[in-house]
């Protein structure tokens, strides 16, 4: 009780008033102040945070001047390309190049045939299948070296040079034709090749020789010399050739050979550059 | 002599002293005012930051949008680099045929003679016949120091002409690739 009395008695209207300021001060400070400063930190943390992604957008968005001209650059390359490379549109005129080529060159074009070309929606290339058949003299590679530079996207499947005499040479050719499949033919950059310019490959035909099955049949007994008259001025040869006897003189024709001279024991042909000797009796 | 008879509590207080209420209670007005300076400092700075933060994140947006039309031409950008890989895999390179056959054909050896000459994409085969096997295999020699495989792929005797027909089979150097290769 007395202690009571004794605190009654010390609690005064200013030790109330000094109370109050502590507690307001305190209010304030667990309302306002430690919240306000926590939430001044978590700002400060994601400004931070939104500044770096800043930075980093920012160099993102520095490479769009950049990009633009590289984009550029690939359309005016992809363009380029374009220019050689025909369109599914366009067969017809690499068929009339094919045959300009070989006219260019002296050469006839015995066939020239395609398998149309088969796309699906999406296909941005195609293959056309082509076949050529062409007939010169040693030039033919010269056609082949010009045709494969003229048209970049042909690829040769296979190519068969065989000897037909007379110093020319028949040349079948396959290959695959590879175009851009376009929506419209005024699509295509194809600039169609000039042909301004030689390529000069040629065939000697020294290595060649007709086939040998025409080379044989003067080896076998088709051909059989049944007579030789050598004199001072010639010489005189008398052959059968299939049950036909008849004489033949140097520099008669028989079929594809041609008599080089008569010898006393036989004759010599010259079958195109081979040269066969053929003796009475064999 | 005075003798002051007040209760220690009640005399008047010297004028150098204060009385203990009037120390705790000032302290006290002090504190109250400084915590409610400082809250409405960190209530302005919140207000500061807020404002930074929404300027950030408008440029965010702006920038995002920027990125986006950046992400577009890269995209762009790529479309036309696979397009540009297609064409140039079209190509074909280095297709020597038409050069590689004199080469391989022109040889000065008696007797021996090519008929045919056939390239595919794996090389190159010659179909002939000689009456000179010497020839033949000087033709062998001469086609194996140009190319890096050359093999017999046949010979058979034809009847009794003294001739035999060879076909030869030739890869690498010049017969390689020389229809086509990438």
């Amino acid at each position: 009780m007395d202690r009571l009395r004794l605190i009654k008695e010390k609690l005064t209207w200013s030790v109330v008033v000094a109370a109050l300021f502590y507690l307001g001060a305190a209010v304030i400070l667990m309302a306002v102040l430690v919240p306000s400063r926590n939430q001044v930190a978590e700002l400060g943390n994601r400004i931070e945070q939104l500044a770096r992604q800043e930075e980093e957008l920012n160099a993102i968005v520095a490479q769009k001047a950049n990009l633009e001209a590289e984009v550029v650059e690939a359309r005016m390359r992809l363009t380029a390309l374009g220019e050689d490379i025909p369109s599914q549109y366009d067969f017809p005129r690499v068929q009339d190049v094919l045959a300009s080529l070989s006219e260019y060159y002296g050469l006839t074009m015995n066939s020239s045939d395609h398998v149309p070309m088969q796309a699906k929606p999406g296909d941005v290339e195609g293959v056309i299948p082509l076949t050529l058949t062409l007939q010169g003299d040693g030039m033919l590679l010269s056609y082949v070296k010009h045709m494969q530079e003229s048209l970049p996207t042909l690829r040769l499947k296979e190519v068969i040079v065989t000897y037909i005499g007379e110093g020319q040479f028949e040349l079948r050719l396959a290959a695959d034709l590879h175009v851009l499949i376009l929506e419209h033919a005024a699509l295509s950059h194809w600039i169609v090749p000039l042909l301004d310019s030689t390529h000069e490959v040629y065939l000697s035909a020294r290595s060649f020789g007709l086939s040998f099955n025409t080379v044989a049949k003067f080896l076998d007994e088709r051909v059989q010399v049944l007579g030789v008259v050598v004199t001072e001025e010639e010489g005189r040869v008398l052959l059968s050739k299939d049950g036909t006897r008849s004489w033949y003189r140097a520099g008669d024709r028989l079929d594809e050979a041609v008599v080089s001279s008569v010898v006393s024991n036989g004759v010599w042909l010259n079958v195109d550059g081979v040269q066969l000797k053929l003796e009475v009796g064999s | 002599m005075k003798i002051n008879l007040l209760p220690k509590d009640e005399r008047p207080l010297r004028q150098s002293q204060v009385r203990w209420e009037f120390v705790i209670g000032l302290v006290g007005v002090l504190l109250l005012g400084v915590v409610s300076m400082l809250s409405v400092a960190a209530k302005l700075e919140v207000a500061s930051l807020i404002q930074q933060e929404e300027a950030a994140l408008a440029r965010e947006a702006r920038l995002l949008a920027e990125v986006r039309v950046v992400n577009e031409i890269r995209k762009e950008l790529q479309d036309v680099g696979a397009q540009e890989e297609l064409i140039q895999s079209l190509f074909v390179s280095n297709a020597t045929f038409a050069t590689a056959i004199p080469t391989l054909s022109n040889h000065g050896f008696p007797g021996l003679w090519i008929e045919t000459l056939q390239g595919t994409e794996s090389g190159l085969e010659v179909h002939g016949y000689t009456e000179d096997m010497t020839s033949l295999s000087r033709y062998l020699y001469f086609l194996g120091e140009r190319s890096e495989e050359v093999q017999i792929g046949s010979i058979t005797t034809a009847g009794n002409t003294g001739f035999r027909m060879f076909r030869l089979v030739i890869r690498g150097g010049q017969a390689h690739g020389s229809l086509a290769s990438d």
